[in-house]
């Protein structure tokens, strides 16, 4: 019984160390800059504020975080491309968060500010 | 007169069941859960996501740190010579639309990752996949 022990166990570990339970995905990203999105896209600009997610668009604050307020502004024109600019404070994670956010509202064409 | 049978003492053995039956439960978690993947020569926090899409291999793959330090397939590589060295890196397979992967930390400021995109768009491309991680937390 004892050398089986010892194999699970090295199985054990050799699994332990090597695997990982988060699973690696992929977010597509579009970018553009000012200059060059096409006249005849409706664009959307908006920007993120804070980093729990708040964006201020159409010249007023939304909350991403409370997903009815974020699709109703969305249903105004889910065709639309949705600009995406940051304030200077925000990481990474929460133009991630905000992407996957308008991504569930409904938002098809997500594209992201170049600096 | 009683006669007592001596039925002996349980081997060592038997009180081991509960502790083996465990880690065979915990070895079954850790094939079944877990995916074995080559560990990045990059150490940095991805970013977490909801996004459905499995990450597809791709030939340039470009980490950021937090540091800022820019690794293109784990070499290092100056601010001003990306451009530059990723269309180098792009001659072999022109004929295919080119694809990049960028692995950003999580916690860089947006607007750096931002401005590597606009560098990334020297090179010709306009749309890259930011690499992320779904917890199963994050999962809907």
């Amino acid at each position: 019984m004892v050398p089986l022990v010892d194999v699970v166990f090295i199985l054990l570990l050799f699994f332990m160390l090597t695997t990982s339970i988060a699973k690696e995905k992929q977010l597509p990203v579009s970018y553009s800059s000012q200059s060059n999105t096409t006249p005849d896209v409706v664009v959307r600009e908006l920007v993120i504020e804070t980093e729990d997610g708040i964006i201020s668009a159409d010249g007023r604050r939304i909350s991403t975080e409370i997903a009815e307020d974020l699709a109703a502004w969305v249903r105004l024109d889910t065709n639309a491309t949705y600009a995406i600019d940051t304030q200077s404070h925000i990481s990474t994670q929460a133009l991630v968060t905000v992407l996957d956010r308008l991504a569930t509202a409904g938002a098809t064409r997500l594209m992201v500010r170049e600096d | 007169m009683t006669v007592e049978l001596d039925h002996g003492s349980p081997s060592t053995d038997t009180h081991l069941i509960p502790l083996i039956n465990v880690v065979f439960l915990m070895l079954a978690f850790f094939m079944i859960a877990g995916q074995i993947q080559k560990s990045d020569a990059v150490k940095l926090e991805t970013p977490i996501s909801e996004s459905e899409t499995d990450r597809q291999s791709s030939p340039i793959s470009i980490a950021v740190t937090l540091d800022e330090l820019i690794y293109v397939n784990g070499t290092l590589v100056q601010r001003e010579e990306l451009a530059g060295h990723i269309k180098s890196l792009n001659i072999e397979d022109s004929t295919l639309p080119p694809s990049i992967l960028l692995r950003a930390d999580a916690r860089l400021a947006a607007d750096r990752t931002r401005s590597l995109l606009g560098t990334l768009r020297e090179t010709g491309i306009n749309e890259v996949a930011l690499a992320t991680l779904q917890t199963s937390g994050s999962q809907r």
